[in-house]
């Protein structure tokens, strides 16, 4: 079944609207943007071919309410919906509202979409396809003996998490036997008082994880392939910030088993589109699932970088019923990209959002970049979203000569008027263990510690700095008085202007 | 010529500046540097010193100036160099000095973690703010001690609102 794609919405805003709208015209598509009141100008809107409001400002006024977007999609003739990243991305209910009015939804069908957002039963799809899992305990523990054996079972240190729990809750690492006891009741007594539900079960703690998260693409005709990995192991509050592709752990033997369960997780939940099968992986190599992202994820670039596939121009493809134009055999993954997220945000003060006005805003260039943004010179920064304000990709031969250019770009960027994340990407890009490869989950607390003073100033910058304030104070003072001269020797111009309009009336 | 003294909150420089035969002259610490500095735009500036170049960025809106250098800013107050040590024999702190902890961007006072007359550390946690669906510490910007606390527990505030004040 063929599917006529002539117009695309975007249901998003920033540089993920701005990379679709791209992908759109790659492929001769009309692309349709739409806003919110404080994104009446902004990149999204001026880089697309249509746009309309949505009327609002919070993104529960505007990019989340789904009748709005379906009602501008019909009005404008849209055959499909875009919903890029966040927002409606993974909303089973907005993929089936866009079925129902006959619109194209860019992505898995509303059933797996629900399917694989639900955690449990995700956890329950994957050990159907044989998917490595955390070892677990099979049930909640009753009996402290048999607990213990389990534990044993499993292999110290081990977690006890909470059944319902979320938010570390009921949580507690037991390192060996002797402290099983005692932290298998405090943990039961936090998740009685957190949850009103005292279950609690085992599960291996994995003391210093790599996330790893293998790409995949599936068509309406049955093939799915995986586009290799990226390592997304730098986090802070549990959200990527520094991803890369390939790992610099993988071997030819790991990322081949890792992409064919990614490919069996697809092919057992009847994926269509693009995906991603996250996974931790332990100091010894063994990796274990951990989710699926039903969308196509802000780190995608990467991929793209190394295999030269465009992930968006695939995506339109498979929604218009035709087959991948690339099979696992053609997957070759050549050099080695790295991408930095520039966010408005102050990393000292513990990554604060910062907002305001791109009062200058130069990206770097040159060899090896690729900037996927979503704002120019001039924007503001709105409080009301995400605050990314670009992704910086740079590509090379080997790992070293990409982090080299993310060097030299993070270097060459400049952003004045708001604080971003730049000094810390250079910070990270300057660490021996980053520059070896030796990553983990825990590795910004690892590694930095006192981070607000591992970005602090160099002294040297700071008293440039305190030049500049010095000759700027100077020139302005200087400027002021040779204004205030020339009137004294001149005279007002407003009162001569006065006076010769005074003189032109008696004429 | 013009002698003064810029200090960001715990550190001051002295220069002077001078003009010789259309050049400008930054001297610290008995050392001369010659400068260039071009306006690009607005706020935006070339600034050569000793033959390194810089792009400089100015945000004037407050009682200083907020350099960007590079990828970083910092605040500066620039006073006449006379007229900073008759204020500091006098015991008056100027505004940097005194930098209240201001909100960083609209939010929810969620919790406050110190009192009035609390003796607090620079970068110490001293209040939680929702904003953007996360919450972010806000931290003391010196070490010092609280003078009063501006907000309650559930307030929602604006950028740039004084949350606490030090003595």
């Amino acid at each position: 079944m063929m599917n006529e794609i002539n117009k695309i919405l975007i249901a998003n805003r920033g540089e993920i609207a701005v990379r679709v709208a791209r992908g759109c015209h790659n492929c001769g598509i009309t692309a349709v943007a739409v806003y919110s009141d404080p994104d009446r100008t902004a990149f999204h809107v001026r880089v697309s071919d249509e746009a309309y409001p949505l009327d609002g400002i919070t993104s529960a006024e505007t990019y989340l309410v789904q009748e709005k977007i379906i009602e501008i999609a019909k009005s404008c003739k849209a055959d499909a919906i875009h919903p890029g990243y966040g927002f409606l991305a993974e909303n089973a209910g907005f993929a089936r509202l866009c079925a129902k009015n006959n619109i194209i939804f860019i992505g898995p069908s509303p059933e797996v979409i629900k399917l694989l957002g639900d955690k449990l039963e995700a956890r329950v799809a994957a050990i159907k396809a044989g998917l490595p899992l955390a070892p677990a305990s099979t049930q909640d523990i009753e009996d402290i003996p048999k607990a213990k054996i389990e534990a044993g079972n499993i292999g110290y240190p081990v977690l006890i998490k909470a059944a319902a729990g979320g938010g570390g809750k009921g949580m507690r690492i037991v390192n060996d036997e002797d402290s099983f006891e005692a932290a298998l009741k405090m943990a039961a007594s936090e998740a009685k008082s957190a949850f009103g539900d005292g279950r609690v079960y085992i599960e291996k703690y994995i003391a210093r994880p790599r996330h790893i998260e293998i790409q995949i693409m599936a068509d309406t005709h049955g093939n799915v392939v995986h586009l290799g990995e990226r390592e997304c192991s730098i986090q802070r509050r549990h959200q990527k910030v520094i991803e890369e592709s390939p790992s610099a752990v993988v071997t030819q033997d790991l990322r081949k088993r890792m992409g064919d369960a990614a490919i069996s997780i697809a092919r057992a939940t009847g994926y269509v589109g693009a995906g991603t099968v996250e996974f931790l992986v332990d100091e010894d190599l063994n990796f274990y699932f951990l989710e699926v992202n039903t969308r196509l994820q802000v780190e995608h670039p990467v991929t793209e970088m190394v295999t030269g596939f465009d992930l968006v121009k695939e995506q339109i493809r498979v929604a218009r019923g035709h087959k991948l134009s690339f099979t696992q055999e053609d997957v070759v993954q050549r050099g080695h990209a790295i991408e930095c997220r520039i966010y408005a945000e102050d990393a000292a003060a513990g990554f604060v959002p910062c907002t305001g006005k791109l009062a200058a805003y130069q990206e770097p260039a040159g060899p090896g970049v690729r900037i996927d943004s979503g704002f120019l010179a001039g924007d503001t920064i709105p409080v009301y979203y995400d605050p990314l304000i670009a992704k910086l990709v740079t590509t090379g031969r080997t790992r070293e000569t990409a982090i080299k250019r993310m060097i030299r770009a993070l270097n060459e960027y400049i952003v004045h008027g708001v604080d971003t994340t730049i000094p810390f990407n250079l910070l990270v890009m300057e660490n021996e263990s980053f520059v070896s490869g030796i990553l983990s989950t825990h590795f910004i607390e690892d590694e930095f510690p006192e981070l607000a003073d591992s970005l602090s100033h160099s002294e040297e910058e700071l008293e440039i700095s305190a030049m500049a304030a010095a000759i700027i104070d100077y020139k302005q003072h200087s400027k002021i008085t040779a204004t205030a001269n020339k009137r004294a020797e001149t005279g007002s111009p407003w009162k001569l202007s006065g006076r010769v309009s005074g003189l032109r009336k008696v004429w | 010529m013009k002698k003064v003294q810029v200090s960001t909150a715990d550190k001051s420089w002295d220069f002077v500046i001078r003009e010789e035969d259309g050049q400008m002259l930054i001297t610290q610490n008995g050392s001369d540097h010659p400068v260039d500095l071009i306006r690009l735009g607005q706020s935006r500036y070339s600034l050569i010193i000793d033959g390194h170049s810089h792009e400089i960025g100015v945000d004037g809106s407050f009682d200083g100036y907020r350099i960007f250098n590079g990828s970083r800013s910092e605040k500066f107050l620039v006073e006449d160099f006379e007229l900073a040590r008759i204020k500091k024999e006098a015991g008056i702190e100027d505004t940097v000095k005194q930098l209240n902890v201001i909100a960083p961007m609209p939010g929810l006072i969620i919790q406050i973690n110190c009192s009035e007359g609390d003796e607090v550390a620079q970068n110490q946690p001293i209040l939680v703010m929702e904003a953007m669906k996360m919450e972010n510490d806000i931290k003391s910007p010196k070490t010092g001690t609280i003078k009063s606390i501006a907000v309650a527990l559930g307030d929602s505030v604006d950028k740039g609102q004084v949350l606490i004040e030090f003595a």
